[in-house]
């Protein structure tokens, strides 16, 4: 998570969500943390206030009374000041026979404290004889931190000069997965495993987009980047056979969205899940009907997404689900599927676990259509604070929304594609290229929305991008629309119904349409509810309305 | 593309120095510009953009421009 979507993540919490104080102790100036840290708790729907320590005074607190809530983020030199890069190499080397007594005292104080404590590795001062014996005495500060309960930190958060100029021990860059590994602490994965795996499908189990992209055109394979998904699939598998449930939700149309597991190419086939949920419902109004079908509890699940916003819908929607993002980078991958598994361990398999996929999709069988009124969307749409940017492209920068037109296949009026001379031609006798960029509470989405106008009022071509599905987006942007100087009084949708289109076709059928036209004030008053949503930018103007 | 990363290093700025905006302000002449927003910023800068700056180039950050210029540098 960057800085500014941290930011905007702790601005979109609720008045009225729960508070919570932590003390987070460290010898070391740590207040750039304190973002990240209120970020990580604001998307679990709680608002965080973080103490710290006077500079310098770690080693006082370990003789005090330990409070309830408190996180520890240690450095070498908390267990040996003589390590500590500000104090200076020491006159004569260490010897570590001499520190030992130390070093098992300050064990036992902490184990006994019980506090949370994150032990960075950062590199020490060399302190000790020669090169093995600095390497014994770093390896024995790791062991301390163990035996005290810390969970420990590889030491490239460290930043030398910052730390030596100004006391911040912990690089900017950084500060995020330090603040996910403290929050990680804070609530560690419970010791009851979970039953149930719900995860999304494009750009999670398979890179790409299957609506789009195609059978042919997604990533599964062990090669390039379709590596993480093949290994998350196989993840997947294990955790299958040993009993856990694993079901997919996507907004696709449900044959979309089963058509990779039936082709048989892939690790995981159509048996392997309980599930595959194809719908254009909130998330969590799928996940909340699956398990009332499966008869378990919500505490059951977890969650995994790409897309912030859907992990952000569920969890607010369904607080008890455990939601996990899957990385963007392949860095972040092998933390992830640790702590993945993490939430699924257990001792023993027994013959029922290896059968409980057969049995819960006999279960299954017959279950109804998601009910369309799962979760209060219209409050959650506006907890996102979304913006919506207006750009006429009909005279430059026209690439990007031409580009959306022959790619959209899901939210495309009629799937016809468009050639630059075509294109020329309609906006050559006065028609209007319009796109819309989306941001949110979560950060930019980009340009995600075009529509091509002729001169006569007649819509030729409207897509907006699946990504951004069941925001509305898509009637505040027709209501922007019956604004623009467009002679007709009347709007025309020149509309084929297509074998992917079926979001638009659902969208459409909202409308009052007749024979596909519609006054542009009647369109107006219907789309007004949904342009209340978003603040609205014209991308020639500076501030927005 | 270059207004947006000025609208966000403005975003950031603003934020530490308790402003609406930081267009025009000068960290000589602002008080709530001091030692710790100073860190604050250079943490913030290196957590949106990724940056590892260095701390001579970090402690001439006098204003918005200085850090737009210095961002650009690095990116």
């Amino acid at each position: 998570m960057k800085y500014l979507q941290a930011q905007r993540t702790v601005a979109s919490l609720a008045d009225d969500a729960p508070a919570s104080t932590v003390l987070l102790a460290t010898s070391f100036q740590s207040e750039n943390l304190d973002l990240y840290l209120q970020a990580r708790h604001a998307l679990a729907g709680h608002r965080l206030t973080v103490q710290h320590l006077p500079f310098n005074t770690l080693a006082q607190q370990s003789y005090t009374a330990a409070s309830l809530d408190e996180v520890w983020l240690m450095l070498p030199w908390d267990w040996l000041p003589e390590t500590d890069w500000r104090t200076g190499l020491p006159a004569q080397p260490l010897d570590l026979a001499d520190l030992e007594a130390r070093l098992a005292a300050q064990e036992q104080r902490l184990q006994q404290r019980g506090m949370p404590i994150l032990y960075l590795d950062a590199p020490m001062p060399p302190v000790m004889a020669n090169q093995a014996l600095q390497a014994q005495l770093a390896h024995r500060l790791r062991e301390a931190a163990y035996r005290a309960g810390a969970r420990l930190l590889d030491g490239e958060a460290f930043e030398l000069p910052s730390y030596l100029n100004t006391g911040v021990a912990i690089a900017g860059r950084s500060a995020d997965a330090v603040a996910e590994a403290l929050y990680e602490l804070r609530y560690p994965s419970p010791k009851v495993p979970r039953k149930v795996l719900v995860t999304d499908l494009d750009q999670v189990m398979w890179r790409g987009i299957i609506g789009e992209d195609g059978l042919e055109g997604i990533q599964y394979r062990p090669e390039g980047a379709g590596y993480p998904h093949f290994l998350y699939q196989q993840a997947l598998q294990r955790l299958k056979h040993g009993g856990t449930l694993i079901a997919a939700v996507s907004r696709n149309d449900a044959d979309l969205a089963r058509a990779p597991f039936e082709a048989g190419n892939m690790t995981l086939n159509d048996a392997d899940l309980v599930a595959i949920l194809g719908s254009y419902q909130p998330k969590s109004a799928q996940i909340r009907h699956l398990l009332e079908q499966l008869d378990l509890g919500l505490d059951a699940v977890v969650f995994v997404d790409d897309n912030p916003v859907e992990l952000s819908e569920v969890s607010t929607a369904l607080p008890e689900v455990q939601c996990l993002q899957f990385p963007e980078s392949v860095a972040a991958f092998p933390d992830f599927l640790a702590r993945l598994l993490a939430h699924f361990e257990q001792d023993t398999t027994s013959q029922e676990d290896r059968q409980r996929t057969e049995l819960y999709r006999t279960r299954l069988k017959g279950m109804a259509p998601v009910n369309a009124e799962g979760a209060d969307l219209t409050a959650f749409l506006s907890s996102l604070e979304m913006q919506l940017t207006w750009h006429d492209r009909s005279e430059t920068q026209r690439d990007r929304a031409l580009q959306l037109i022959n790619k959209t296949n899901q939210f495309n009026l009629n799937g016809k594609r468009w050639t630059d001379d075509e294109l020329d031609l309609v906006l050559g006798q006065g028609g209007r290229l319009y796109s819309a960029s989306l941001a949110d509470a979560h950060g930019a989405h980009g340009e995600i929305m075009a529509c091509l106008i002729d001169v006569e009022g007649c819509i030729r071509a409207w897509v907006m991008s699946c990504r951004v599905l069941q925001r509305q987006v898509e009637a505040a942007f027709l209501h922007v629309l019956t604004e623009q100087p467009i002679a007709s009084e009347t709007l025309v949708f020149d509309r084929v119904n297509t074998e992917r289109n079926r979001p638009l076709q659902d969208f459409l059928d909202t409308l009052a349409l007749d024979h596909n036209r519609i006054k542009r004030d009647r369109l107006a008053q219907q789309t007004q509810a949904a342009r209340a949503l978003f603040t609205l930018r014209n991308a020639t103007e500076t501030s927005p309305t | 593309m270059e207004a947006s990363l000025r609208d966000d290093i403005d975003a950031i700025l603003s934020s530490i120095i308790k402003l609406e905006t930081a267009e025009g302000v000068h960290r000589s002449q602002c008080a709530t510009w001091d030692s710790m927003a100073q860190v604050a910023l250079v943490s913030a800068l290196e957590g949106e953009f990724d940056l590892a700056l260095s701390l001579d180039d970090a402690m001439q950050l006098n204003t918005l421009d200085d850090c737009v210029e210095l961002v650009n540098r690095y990116l």
